[in-house]
């Protein structure tokens, strides 16, 4: 008998749950990132990031809240099976939203590198003392 | 280009074993933390048992069962770089590079019962196998088998993320807390007789405080803040016996952080932090590569004055 354990949970318990693919595998042809404006507000644009949850999301929404320049960020996930996350950000017109976003990717990175750079020196200075 | 966080943190290693890793965190923003938290959790892949052939199961507990347990066994993940995902993989259904196989086999030949254990699993690859500790060299229990029952299998082990099942992550515990500040009124410790004391320092479930034989001095030990868990009992204590003021509880600062990661054995703990932090890179990069290839419609606003240059935030 051949089984995936995955089949045993569908066996078990009927469910309609997207399969695992969905949450790993963009799509043949589909962009990552996804942008339309939002014509209702001015300088206002909707981005959203496909296979991308609350990690990516909440990191964005807060970075881009830091600056002056941002008028609004948010983000919401639309439903808990769709794989999808989707980021709103108005500016007060002196910049575009994705320019704002880009600037948030690159400090974001930044604060990251510095945290490898100081988990690598706490490790070796743990390493040392021990 | 501002960047109005201060961007200088600082990481603390309090101890650090193969199993588990706890360090402290300082000048982080929280979303950071918890992005790492969440990466920790879901995004770290390793290997786990994924298929199972059942050739012969006369054991009390139905195949379904067994492929369950077997999913969940930890196996060692330390070159799991050299693993391709399988629906990455070239070829067709299974090869060396996405998938190990594993077979087990056992009998229950005497009168006596036997266990099956983890360890009981012979991996066709070295660098894939049940996960085993000095402490339990035969690795965690899966079945037991009474006379003349019998168990063979063969599973196929192959490399996810913990967001597709649980199975996948690394870890098996990931959390972070915040710097507790516990600070004592010593004028109003000054006041209370012994028995009060006494009762005030075992208000604590999680022995913050502590206290000479006689109940003379309250203290709070060098490290032992940590264990405070904002339960908040002393503080309540504090009020029903209307000493109001005799400690607080608080939040050191906003943004230090004890975190704690403890290994499933798979990869060491310290790695796993390591992986997830470059996981976190990795993906930002790639989402900043494809909003930069959105394309240029949107970076033009309303206006056609040129106004709204690419500026500087
Ligand atoms: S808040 Fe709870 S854990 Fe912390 S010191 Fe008070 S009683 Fe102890
Ligand atoms: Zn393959």
């Amino acid at each position: 008998m051949y089984f995936t354990c995955f089949e045993f949970y569908a066996k078990l318990v009927v469910m309609n749950v997207p399969g695992p693919e969905e949450l790993l595998y963009l799509p043949e042809g589909m962009d990552k990132v996804t942008c339309e404006e939002d014509k209702r507000v001015p300088h206002c644009s909707i981005f959203t990031f496909h296979l991308e949850d609350h990690t990516l999301g909440n990191l964005l929404r807060m970075q881009l809240l830091r600056y002056p320049k941002v008028k609004f960020a948010a983000y919401q996930i639309p439903h808990p099976l769709v794989n999808d996350c989707i980021l709103r950000i108005q500016t007060d017109g002196t910049v575009t939203p994705k320019v704002a976003l880009l600037q948030a990717f690159d400090d974001l990175r930044s604060i990251t590198e510095n945290l490898e750079k100081a988990f690598d020196e706490g490790h070796e200075i743990f390493l040392k003392r021990k | 280009m501002i960047n109005p966080q201060k961007n200088d943190p600082k990481i603390r290693i309090l101890s650090c074993t193969d199993e588990k890793i706890v360090f402290t965190l300082r000048e982080v923003d929280v979303s950071v933390v918890n992005s790492l938290r969440r990466i920790l959790l879901g995004e770290i892949p390793s290997m786990a048992i994924e298929m199972v052939e059942i050739i012969n199961n006369t054991s009390v507990l139905p195949d379904p069962f067994i492929a369950h347990r077997l999913g969940l066994i930890p196996l060692t993940s330390n070159y799991i770089q050299d693993f391709n995902f399988p629906q990455d993989c070239n070829c067709t259904s299974t090869c060396d590079n996405c998938c190990v196989d594993l077979q087990l086999s056992r009998k229950a030949e005497t009168e006596q019962e036997i266990g099956v254990y983890s360890a009981d699993l012979i991996s066709t690859n070295p660098r894939v196998t049940p996960v085993r500790d000095p402490e339990t060299p035969r690795g965690i229990l899966l079945l037991k088998l009474s006379a003349g029952q019998q168990i063979s299998l063969k599973a196929t082990a192959k490399k996810g993320i913990g967001r597709h099942h649980a199975k996948f992550s690394p870890v098996s515990c990931a959390v972070f807390s915040y710097e507790p500040d516990v600070r004592l009124s010593q004028a109003i410790i000054d006041d209370m007789p012994a028995n009060e004391k006494e009762a005030f320092v075992t208000s604590c479930p999680k022995q913050v405080f502590s206290s000479d034989p006689m109940f003379s001095v309250i203290k709070i030990h060098d490290q032992d803040h940590w264990n405070c868990m904002f339960c908040q009992e002393c503080v309540n204590w504090a009020e029903e016996n209307h000493r109001e003021g005799l400690v607080i509880v608080k939040h050191r600062e906003p943004n230090n952080f004890k975190f704690t990661v403890e290994s499933t054995g798979s990869i060491p703990a310290a790695m796993i932090v390591k992986l997830a932090i470059q996981q976190m890179m990795k993906k930002l990069d790639l989402c900043r590569q494809a909003t930069d290839n959105i394309g240029n419609q949107l970076t033009v606003l309303g206006s056609l004055d040129g106004e709204y240059l690419e500026s500087d935030l």
